[in-house]
């Protein structure tokens, strides 16, 4: 019973409050009065042109990140658990993006993406390519953020997948070497499908940490807007802006539920995914 | 084998081990816990490195081939069939790498679970078989692709005695019949002495003999070999004054009287062990596991004078253990302690 109670206030109560408010048409917010409720707000959210590009990055956040950050997670954890000696000195830097502050990276990344002087652009100027405004052009934000998230989230997946991979008994990729499975065949038919598990987890962690993409933009674009012309708007971000700077209440919250209910949907789909496969 | 070291860092684990295994033979390979017998399984399998030596199959040397393509099946202790995959498709597996078309790799899984009488158990997951179904699995998929040697490590000591008997004996059956060249690990010196062609015993990374069962049995090269192939052990007396030891068999003890016994003892303990009766007798100098005959009068406290059935006593150099050909006299003898 008490952890209902915990739950009930710490949990529903708000989550309720805030869909309360995002019905409010006309209302006083701090004097707590509601004059009219209605379903404006989210009929003025969807057609918002700024909601739906927040949406539309956030999508796309959410089908670039994690399925890149997995992947190289993934890549990263199985290197450093087959090579046990190198791994040894390799560890801290693949933990490194898990303990650095988003503040802290940013703002090692806004050199590394500086469009002058910059390691990005030195690189690809060695390879003959033309410089590009990592931060400071408009088509090029969307990219920056995405490079800047897959790396941030580095940290915490490859210490997942590094448990779930130690997780697995030895005797089994033993086993398949005496069948006659080199590396990949291994990976691919024994360690992958033990993994299961840890991926559903990772992926379903990863796509709630992606729709909530707020202060990587914030860090990464200086947080005066989303990045050049907007163009980085996120979910969140469009929700902290209609909050703090807008005041804009119920417009805020009944954005913040529309990205829930779309989240929710995603990662109820997820979960069928692992309870049909048996996971 | 030839020469075959494994070290650990510092301490080495199977030193200088040679020995050849002829085709189609079962080899098991006995000894106690830690003594270096699952090391050299690994080693051959190519899972563990040589540290000298070199392991050759039909005179090739394969130090440098990987265990992937080695050709070799292996049966684990347990927990080995992949969790995620149906009995089949564990079968399969092998086959499957080796890019077999479907249809064959269809006919030889429903043989080999035929063979095995787990025909049934095809679509289930490892973990709905029990211990022995899960073996018979395991067995199936080390045999797939036909390897040119089957190891094997401790099979079935997970089992309980009438199962592991059952599988046992089944697996001798298809081992002769199909003529796999196999290697067996085990520390039970029945199942090596009854399931092999050619026993390896070893301790402590050496191999101390390596011959057919009934060589081991009744002609050990040396003490150890002698106490580690039989059960109950092998009984010791040392003589008096001269470096020998003499070996003899709990079943290959008479009762004697008078003169003609070569020690006395009392009879400490009296173990019914169905058809057979053991003994244990305290004498001076050592306390005996012999097995009574029907006609013996025994009792508890009793004193009794026992010698060894003509033909059966073992003699072995006290300082190397080493078996020796021609022994003493029994009839002179005094034995330390009495």
């Amino acid at each position: 019973m008490p952890a209902m109670m915990i739950v009930a206030v710490f949990g529903l109560y708000p989550v309720i409050q805030a869909f309360d408010l995002s019905l409010h048409v006309r209302y006083d917010y701090y004097r707590n009065l509601v004059f009219e409720r209605g379903w404006d707000n989210f009929s003025f959210v969807f057609q918002d042109p700024e909601f739906r590009l927040a949406l539309r990055n956030t999508l796309l956040l959410i089908v670039s990140v994690v399925p890149a950050s997995m992947v190289a997670s993934l890549a990263i954890a199985y290197f450093l658990h087959t090579r046990r000696l190198l791994s040894r000195w390799l560890q801290p830097a693949f933990f490194l993006p898990l303990v650095a502050s988003v503040l802290a990276a940013a703002l090692a990344w806004r050199w590394l993406f500086h469009t002058e002087y910059g390691l990005a652009n030195a690189t690809f100027a060695g390879l003959g390519l033309p410089a590009v405004g990592w931060l400071t052009s408009p088509e090029w934000a969307m990219p920056s953020l995405v490079l800047f998230s897959v790396w941030h989230s580095l940290g915490y997946n490859v210490l997942l997948f590094l448990v779930g991979l130690q997780a697995i008994p030895p005797q089994y990729d033993r086993a398949a070497r005496i069948d006659g499975a080199s590396r990949w065949p291994r990976f691919r038919r024994i360690t992958l499908p033990m993994l299961r598990r840890v991926l559903y987890y990772v992926s379903i962690v990863s796509v709630v940490h992606a729709f909530m993409t707020f202060d990587e933009v914030f860090a990464l674009f200086g947080g005066e807007r989303a990045g050049p012309m907007d163009r980085a708007l996120t979910v969140v971000y469009y929700v902290f802006r209609k909050f703090y700077s807008e005041s804009e209440y119920g417009i805020a919250s009944a954005a913040a539920y529309a990205g829930f209910l779309l989240v929710f949907a995603l990662t109820l789909v997820q979960l069928k995914m692992s309870d049909r496969r048996g996971g | 084998m030839n020469g075959l070291s494994v070290a650990y860092g510092e301490k080495t684990a199977v030193a200088d081990l040679t020995a050849t295994i002829a085709s189609g033979e079962l080899v098991a390979l006995l000894g106690p816990s830690g003594c270096g017998k699952s090391t050299t399984l690994l080693a051959v399998a190519g899972l563990l490195n040589s540290s000298a030596g070199s392991v050759r199959f039909d005179g090739r040397i394969m130090n440098e081939i990987p265990t992937e393509q080695r050709d070799v099946g292996m049966v684990f202790q347990q927990y080995s069939l992949y969790p995620h995959m149906t009995v089949y498709d564990n079968i399969a597996f092998p086959l499957t790498m080796k890019k077999w078309p479907k249809s064959d790799i269809r006919r030889r899984v429903d043989e080999l679970a035929e063979l095995l009488r787990i025909g049934e158990l095809l679509a289930r997951r490892p973990d709905r078989l029990s211990g022995g179904q899960q073996q018979r699995a395991a067995i199936a998929r080390a045999l797939a692709k036909r390897p040119k040697l089957l190891l094997m490590d401790e099979p079935f000591s997970h089992l309980d005695s009438s199962l592991r008997l059952e599988l046992r004996e089944e697996f001798r059956f298809l081992q002769q019949r199909f003529g796999i060249t196999t290697l067996f690990v085990t520390h039970d010196q029945e199942e090596a002495l009854s399931l092999s062609d050619r026993i390896m015993v070893m301790e402590d990374g050496r191999m101390l003999q390596y011959d057919t069962p009934e060589q081991v049995y009744h002609r050990p090269s040396n003490r150890r070999a002698a106490e580690i192939a039989g059960h109950p052990p092998m009984n010791f007396l040392e003589v008096e004054g001269r470096p020998w030891t003499l070996g003899a068999r709990a079943e290959d003890w008479l009762l004697a009287d008078g003169d003609s016994a070569l020690i006395r003892g009392r009879i400490a303990a009296i173990e019914k062990m169905g058809k057979d009766t053991l003994l244990k007798v305290r004498a001076p100098s050592a306390l005996l596991r012999v097995y009574a005959s029907a006609e013996w009068p025994v009792a508890v406290g009793q004193e009794i004078g026992l010698r060894v059935r003509p033909g059966r006593a073992h003699w072995f150099d006290s300082r190397t253990g080493s078996r020796l050909e021609a022994g003493p006299e029994l009839s002179e003898l005094r034995w330390t302690g009495a």
